[in-house]
């Protein structure tokens, strides 16, 4: 699974780089964000901008993700595609995270 | 969204990744049949979920077997015909998909259990009967756009 990640500020912004998370592919996610977040990065903000599509299982690995994460680290997410919001709004997943619009706005909407 | 019905046949493999590519091949019928972005997006998950229960409960998740998908997309919403040659569901009769709860600590929320929620808040009809060793899901979803 192709995730790439950068340090912007307080943030540790996690980049999926795929169309899609889905059944064929949320153990290798969620693998990939345990990867990512070992280093006990305490913002870790993933951006879904470039993932279209995800399934029941995608939406299982995300919150997989989230519960990996060790004591004083915290997951939101960014950059929902239309039909990924949809899958969060229905299951009220949504509730459940902090979802930024864009990454380039992070800053202004994050008070901390 | 479009003046007359048209209808497809896509044989898909029951396997995460032959779900996939059935569901980008049918993801593209549904656009050029020119089925509004928000209703093929809500086809497209109600598809992903019915797939892949049949991939891994039917065929156990052995990686191989059949499922034949009928769509018809007219005016007014989108048919859609599930058959696969797999294992009945259990008691023949479909889960009651009641969402799960969220109210739990972070370390308790559910990591599954949506799939067949998200068929029932997405279908206006949804029925499922075992015939001659097949298995048959019948869903339709209704067109809100108009």
């Amino acid at each position: 699974m192709d995730l790439s990640s950068i340090q912007n500020g307080p943030y540790k912004i996690v980049t999926v780089n795929a169309r899609r998370i889905d059944a064929a592919v949320a153990i290798q996610f969620k693998d990939a964000m345990r990867v990512q977040t070992g280093d006990g990065a305490a913002h870790v903000v993933l951006d879904l901008g470039q993932v279209a599509f995800i399934d029941s299982s995608g939406l299982g690995a995300i919150v997989a993700s989230m519960k990996q994460l060790g004591v004083g680290q915290r997951l939101d997410l960014a950059v929902l595609t239309p039909d990924v919001e949809k899958v969060f709004l229905l299951t009220r997943m949504d509730s459940i995270f902090t979802i930024h619009d864009s990454l380039e706005t992070l800053g202004h909407r994050q008070a901390g | 969204m479009h003046d007359s019905a048209s209808t497809a046949v896509f044989n898909v493999d029951a396997s995460p990744e032959g779900v996939r590519d059935g569901l980008q091949r049918i993801r593209r019928f549904l656009d050029d049949s020119g089925v509004h972005q928000d209703m093929c997006g809500t086809a497209e998950i109600v598809l992903a979920e019915a797939l892949n229960n049949v991939a891994e409960h039917a065929y156990e998740l052995r990686g191989i077997g059949d499922v034949i998908v009928t769509l018809l997309v007219e005016p007014d919403g989108i048919q859609i015909d599930i058959v696969d040659f797999g294992l009945a569901l259990p008691g023949l009769d479909l889960p009651r998909g009641k969402r799960p709860s969220l109210h739990h600590p972070k370390g308790a929320l559910p990591e599954g259990g949506f799939g067949w929620f998200l068929i029932r808040s997405q279908t206006d009809a949804l029925r499922y009967h075992r015939d001659d060793g097949r298995n048959h899901l019948y869903m339709h979803l209704t067109n809100e756009a108009g």
